[in-house]
């Protein structure tokens, strides 16, 4: 009897002994510690240019980190521009580019194509052209385009768009900006107020032996104030109201401030 | 500090809206514009989508306007019978441009289109008011009369409309002509206004110089007069039809644009009406010298948003 409440006992004590060790290395390979701060981004009406969202997680020891962000997907109406009576600039063509991500950064602790190859980085979504984009990125042509055009224009178009992502600072490769402390690692991301709202994925992935491997993922809210939501609301729902409102506010105002600085004017 | 503007879908730095309603809010109150004509433009280079651009700036003309229309009209300076009858034709001028848009819109045109407009009327006004306004410096010069008031002989369309029907008086203008004439200039200010998100001052003001011959101090009141009232209607039917008003640009813009609609109102105490006038030609001329660069130049990314583009 004694016997089996010592074996029981045992048994017991290396299985609490073995969940910790799983638990453990669960940890080590970052199953679950993303840290997102904060986890829900507003945008208010006054603010800063930029917003931040600090993202810290856990790692082993002595690895490289690369964390991804995209953002929900838009549709864009875009314009190309051509040489017209041969001097003047004008839209010659048109596209709506649909299903592209509208912010998508990359972030790393170290030099990308230092510890990746080309084809990993392009497996992975990490290359610095964004070339993942380019194919998942519809296009549909207001004029259908000869087949043998088709490919070139659909490439002419997204890196456009792409191009004017980057400047508005809504792309971004930034390369050493994930800060590494021993098992721990830290990105802080910079959020632009033109990027769209929704919600973002983030994929940290660890690199061992010139390969990425996905070590976590979660989500970031991006909401904007409830006065923005109540003014975008109103122009689109009720536009007849907010534009008698508009005109009106700025009526008042106007005489407003005659009547206050136009003292001492007249006859 | 920066404000997120929820139709433009962007942010902007608030003291630089502040300061570009300052500098056409003065422009306003000095030469009877509602400044739109340069404020529309200076939006569209600060990167705001030019149909949000041109739809707000027309409101806030309102308040840059009626600011300075108020003064005006307590220095006797509004004919507000001519200015009526300019209204109306610039209501029923200003629903017919919004219409346009629509079509361009449709059309996918039309960015392209606000920017031909603009070099077009910028540059055929400035540069005849430009050639005007020196020719008339000159003669003032040569003949030693600076204190003859010089203002624009007769124009052809002046003695044309003493034929027509609808003669009335316009005492403040000290004129008479067909009420037909002002209410086609006020039609065709009205297309402009909506096309260009702009209030048609600076095309209203030298065509009551030029082709009514009013006197400029009078053509800046009432001009002013005609703005507010023409501008109402076109900011909401743009609200209405297009979802473009910006509220939040509207009212940062007019924080400044008040202001120095005031300043520019005491200004016009100090410059005569020829002086006035090369100044405005100038800073059109300007303006339309840039739009004309950005069309020839070729852009750097061929690629560009279009209207609505998200």
């Amino acid at each position: 009897m004694r016997l089996a409440i010592l074996g029981s006992i045992l048994v017991a004590l290396l299985l609490t002994a073995a969940w910790s060790g799983m638990a453990v290395a669960a940890e080590s390979d970052g199953a679950s510690v993303l840290k997102i701060e904060p986890r829900i981004l507003e945008r208010a009406l006054l603010s800063k240019p930029y917003q931040t969202a600090v993202i810290t997680g856990t790692c082993p020891e002595g690895s490289e980190v690369i964390v991804k962000v995209i953002s929900p997907t838009r549709d864009f109406k875009l314009n190309k521009a051509g040489k017209s009576l041969g001097f003047v600039w004008v839209p010659s063509g048109h596209a709506e580019v649909m299903e592209i991500p509208v912010m998508y950064a990359v972030l790393s602790s170290v030099k990308i194509s230092s510890i990746l190859s080309l084809a990993e980085q392009e497996r992975t979504g990490l290359c610095p052209d964004f070339r993942d984009v380019y194919q998942q990125a519809k296009i549909r042509f207001e004029k259908d385009p000869l087949p043998d055009q088709r490919t070139t224009l659909h490439r002419e178009y997204v890196a456009g768009l792409v191009r004017i992502f980057i400047e508005g600072g809504l792309y971004q490769y930034r390369e050493g900006a994930v800060k590494m402390d021993s098992r721990t690692f830290k990105a802080r991301l910079v959020y632009p107020a033109n990027a769209p709202l929704g919600e973002y994925k983030i994929f940290c992935y660890l690199v061992e032996n010139g390969r990425a491997l996905l070590l976590c993922q979660d989500t970031l809210l991006v909401k904007s104030s409830p006065v923005i939501d109540w003014l975008s609301y109103y122009a689109h729902a009720s536009p007849a109201i907010y534009g008698i409102f508009s005109a009106l506010v700025a009526v008042v105002v106007g005489l407003l401030v005659g009547v206050v600085l136009g003292r001492g004017t007249g006859h | 500090m920066a404000v997120y503007l929820p139709i433009a879908h962007m942010s902007v730095n608030i003291f630089f809206l502040v300061a570009l309603g300052v500098v056409v809010g003065f422009l306003s109150g000095l030469f009877g514009v509602g400044g739109g004509f340069l404020l529309t433009p200076l939006l569209i280079f600060a990167g705001i989508p030019p149909m949000v651009a041109a739809a707000s700036d027309s409101n806030q003309i309102v308040a840059a306007a009626s600011s300075a229309a108020y003064t005006h009209s307590r220095m006797g300076n509004v004919d507000f019978k001519m200015g009526i009858i300019l209204l109306l034709g610039g209501v029923v001028g200003g629903s017919m441009g919004v219409q346009i848009i629509k079509v361009l819109y449709a059309l996918g045109e039309v960015d392209f289109a606000i920017e031909l407009v603009y070099v077009l009327t910028l540059g055929t006004i400035g540069s005849f008011m430009f050639a005007e306004s020196f020719c008339a410096l000159r003669r003032k010069s040569d003949a030693g009369m600076y204190d003859v008031l010089v203002e624009p002989r007769e124009s052809r369309l002046r003695r044309l409309a003493s034929k027509l029907p609808w003669q009335m008086n316009f005492d403040k203008s000290g004129m008479t002509t067909s009420a037909l004439l002002p209410f086609v200039l006020g039609a065709c200010v009205g297309i402009l206004a909506a096309l260009m998100g702009v209030g048609g001052g600076f095309i209203a003001m030298p065509a009551m110089i030029y082709i009514l011959n009013m006197p400029t101090i009078v053509a800046i009141g009432t001009s002013l007069f005609m703005i507010v009232l023409t501008c109402i209607n076109v900011s909401i039917e743009q609200a209405i039809r297009n979802h473009t008003v910006d509220l939040v640009l509207v009212v940062v813009l007019f924080l400044g644009s008040t202001i120095g609609a005031q300043i520019g109102v005491r200004m016009t105490r100090r410059l005569r009406g020829e002086q006035l006038r090369i100044l405005l030609a100038v800073i059109v001329l300007l303006v339309a010298g840039k739009m004309l660069y950005d069309l020839v130049v070729m852009p750097d990314n061929l690629i560009s948003l279009a209207r609505g583009g998200r």
